[in-house]
């Protein structure tokens, strides 16, 4: 790994994972700079899980290079693996103690005394909305709150990079906000946080993205460099009053604009190089004409779309 | 009816797809068992031997028909040694290298002559009760044949008497008819005589007597001999249960996982399990002793640190036995099935139901390789006999403690390396 690598907290470098000689993820190469929340996003069986384990150590890549925090994941001392959090996507506490107890559990695993780790405990499970089932045993709780004493589990040592496969399963739309909320102070306090997800919601929302497909990366980048990817530039969404030859002509030559749809008789979905650019030219065009306009905006399609583009165009 | 039928089905198609799935649970549960039964079967001696004697022929003097030969006591007891030298003998019945010492009595006719059962004194060294009972059948068995014995010598000797009573009888008959008198010849064959009529008709049926006494610091009872068996098996149970479902469960529940990820160290997670189970082991034999003191009167004859030490060893030798299950079984019932089999083996083939003398070779050295059989043995002598029992053994415990470590250790580093 190059000179460039000391900017990397993580770093793949075309790896590959077989199974019984079966490629499981193929020729992969990414990295992870130090603050950024990056997405794995991709179907299950796509292979996200298989490398969180090579990134964790507890795989080996059968080709390829893998390093984390500068360090190949099977030579990770103690020192390291007290800086590096991970949540796996099964549940992976004891049913049968209560969520302080499992806390106290993990939280000894990292070398946490009684004194330090009690206020930690306190804190996370008022946080994640535990602290009135504390007591009651892990097993009784629902799937929801068993994710977030996970996540707990995954925080209560304050790591500086944190694994998370699929956080937000299981989780109701509030939750998941205080999930997010959760991640974006971590991120704030210039922690990095890999998670895996198959949520487009929640990949919208990640710094960077790593898109895989049957074991194969398909893209990379943030959410909006995707998005363009996906759909040949920004997409500019335009509903005049009325749509006629006239006005047609006047979008068609706005400068920048590659495609132009049509639905529904006037919603008009402009494919253009820039949309900070060509919105307000074509505001002005339609002006012009005296035509009204009841939206004009620079248009998101949802995820879903942007990702089944790439998958089908790879 | 069709559809009660299908879904009552239903379980039978699933448990069916289980255990075609997970066909070592049926091995360990239909083969664990026979194989046991088997070693049991050809390995144990049913038939209790007859026990091992010294007779002790101090200060015997007198030589008549009347006197015990060491050859009459053969056949129920097996006769090793024939001396005059008792403390020597005791020295042997004490290290249990004999059963039995047995004193032949010191001029057994004159006491007979004078009306009293000749006593033959017997010691024996046994704690166990149901040995001790087969010992005195033995014994009563064999001086009902020494009886005998002497029965012959006293009607051939009567018979003799009377046949010289008759003969000085005759002879007076013969003075009287010449009308010429013998009194010495009367009185002395009045004398034979008085001397048949004074001897009683019991001790004439039986004119030996056995007086057994067991030297042990404790009267046997079943409850003092089985209490330290049922002691060494429960604990073993525990402990082999416990660590053999642990990392079952835990490799089931992906902590292994967690175990990889974590700074926790392979020696910090082998010597938490053994801690933390080990903790509980003991804690649960404390209680299950007080228990038995309390409620059943059972005492600990010999020295509280040395139980104490051969607790913890049993206590270390069984959880390595349970880590290394739980590191080989699938699943938890295949472990649950493993742990079974150990403990009925224990119960077979670790001197409870048979003692070790009656398993011959090579189930014995099945025997020898379960932390049970040292463990009763050791419990026996500290608590039944108040001695701390051979140390051979305590080490013989530590050493398959120390095995049980080295596999658990290398059976975990090879689960816990990135694959």
């Amino acid at each position: 790994m190059g000179p460039e690598s000391k900017n990397k907290i993580i770093e793949l470098v075309r790896v590959t994972k077989l199974f019984d000689h079966r490629a499981v993820v193929k020729d992969i190469s990414f990295d992870v700079t130090p603050g950024e929340i990056f997405g794995l996003i991709g179907p299950s069986g796509s292979g996200k899980t298989t490398l969180v384990l090579m990134m964790v150590g507890v795989h080996t890549p059968t080709r390829g290079q893998v390093s984390v925090l500068g360090t190949p994941p099977t030579r990770f001392s103690t020192q390291i693996r007290e800086r590096i959090g991970y949540m796996p996507q099964g549940f992976f506490l004891s049913p049968t103690l209560t969520p302080w107890e499992n806390l106290s559990h993990i939280a000894g695993l990292y070398g946490m005394g009684w004194l330090g780790k009690r206020k930690v405990i306190h804190r996370l499970l008022s946080r994640l909305g535990l602290w009135d089932s504390r007591n009651k045993l892990t097993r009784d709780l629902s799937g929801g709150m068993m994710r977030r004493l996970q996540l707990a589990a995954v925080l209560i040592h304050d790591p500086e990079l944190a694994f998370i496969d699929e956080p937000m399963a299981g989780l109701d739309p509030l939750l998941r906000e205080e999930v997010w909320n959760i991640l974006n102070e971590m991120k704030n306090d210039g922690k990095t946080i890999l998670m895996t997800t198959h949520s487009m919601n929640d990949a919208e929302r990640c710094n960077a993205l790593t898109l895989l497909s049957q074991g194969i990366l398909i893209a990379r980048g943030t959410p909006g460099d995707l998005r363009r990817r996906a759909f040949g530039g920004d997409i500019v969404r335009l509903v005049p009053e009325r749509v006629d030859a006239e006005v047609y002509d006047v979008l068609h030559r706005l400068p920048g604009v590659k495609q132009m749809n049509i639905f529904g008789g006037n919603d008009v979905r402009l494919v253009v190089e820039n949309a900070e650019e060509t919105l307000p030219q074509a505001i002005e065009g339609l002006r012009q004409l005296g035509i009204t306009i009841s939206i004009a905006e620079r248009y998101q399609p949802p995820f879903e779309d942007v990702f089944e583009k790439l998958v089908r165009s790879d | 009816m069709i559809k009660s039928i299908i879904r009552t089905l239903a379980f039978t198609s699933n448990w069916t797809a289980r255990v075609v799935r997970e066909p070592s649970t049926v091995i360990w549960m239909i083969g664990g068992p026979f194989v046991v039964l088997f070693l049991f079967g050809v390995g144990s001696i049913m038939a209790t031997p007859p026990p091992k004697t010294i007779v002790v022929t101090q200060g015997q003097q007198e030589q008549t028909s009347f006197q015990i030969s060491p050859q009459e006591l053969s056949g129920y007891l097996d006769v090793t040694e024939v001396t005059d030298d008792l403390s020597r003998a005791m020295a042997q019945l004490q290290a249990r290298r004999v059963s039995l010492v047995l004193i032949l009595p010191d001029r057994p006719l004159e006491t007979v002559q004078n009306g009293q059962r000749s006593i033959i004194k017997v010691f024996v060294n046994e704690i166990n009760p149901v040995r001790l009972a087969f010992i005195r059948i033995d014994i009563t068995a064999q001086i009902t044949r020494v009886n005998n014995a002497a029965q012959r010598s006293a009607i051939d000797l009567g018979k003799e008497n009377l046949r010289r009573a008759e003969e000085q009888l005759s002879q007076v008959e013969r003075i009287l008819e010449i009308a010429g008198i013998s009194p010495q010849d009367i009185t002395s064959a009045l004398d034979i005589i008085r001397t048949v009529e004074r001897i009683p008709t019991d001790v004439l049926v039986a004119p030996f007597e056995a007086d057994t006494e067991n030297i042990t610091s404790q009267e046997p009872t079943v409850v003092n001999y089985f209490t330290p068996a049922a002691i060494a098996l429960v604990i073993q149970h525990l402990a082999v249960t416990l660590a053999a479902l642990s990392m079952v469960r835990a490799r089931l529940l992906g902590t292994f996982h967690l175990w990889q990820t974590t700074p926790v160290r392979l020696g910090e997670i082998v010597a938490g399990h053994y801690f933390s189970y080990g903790v509980l082991a003991i804690a649960v034999s404390a209680i299950l002793i007080s228990a038995l003191t309390w409620a059943l009167g059972v005492v600990v004859l010999g020295s509280i640190p040395f139980f104490w030490i051969s607790v913890l060893l049993l206590v270390l030798a069984s959880l390595g036995i349970g880590f290394v299950i739980s590191l080989l079984a699938t699943n938890e019932q295949t472990a649950a099935q493993m742990a079974m089999i150990i403990l009925l083996a224990s119960i077979f083939l670790g001197g409870l139901v048979v003692p070790l003398e009656q398993i011959t070779f090579p189930v014995l050295a099945v025997s020898y390789l379960l932390p049970a059989t040292y463990g009763i043995e050791i419990l026996h002598s500290v608590m039944n006999r108040g001695e701390p029992g051979n140390v051979v053994l305590y080490i013989a415990l530590g050493l398959i403690a120390l095995v049980g470590l080295i596999m658990t250790v290398r059976l975990f580093q090879r689960q816990l390396r990135p694959t």
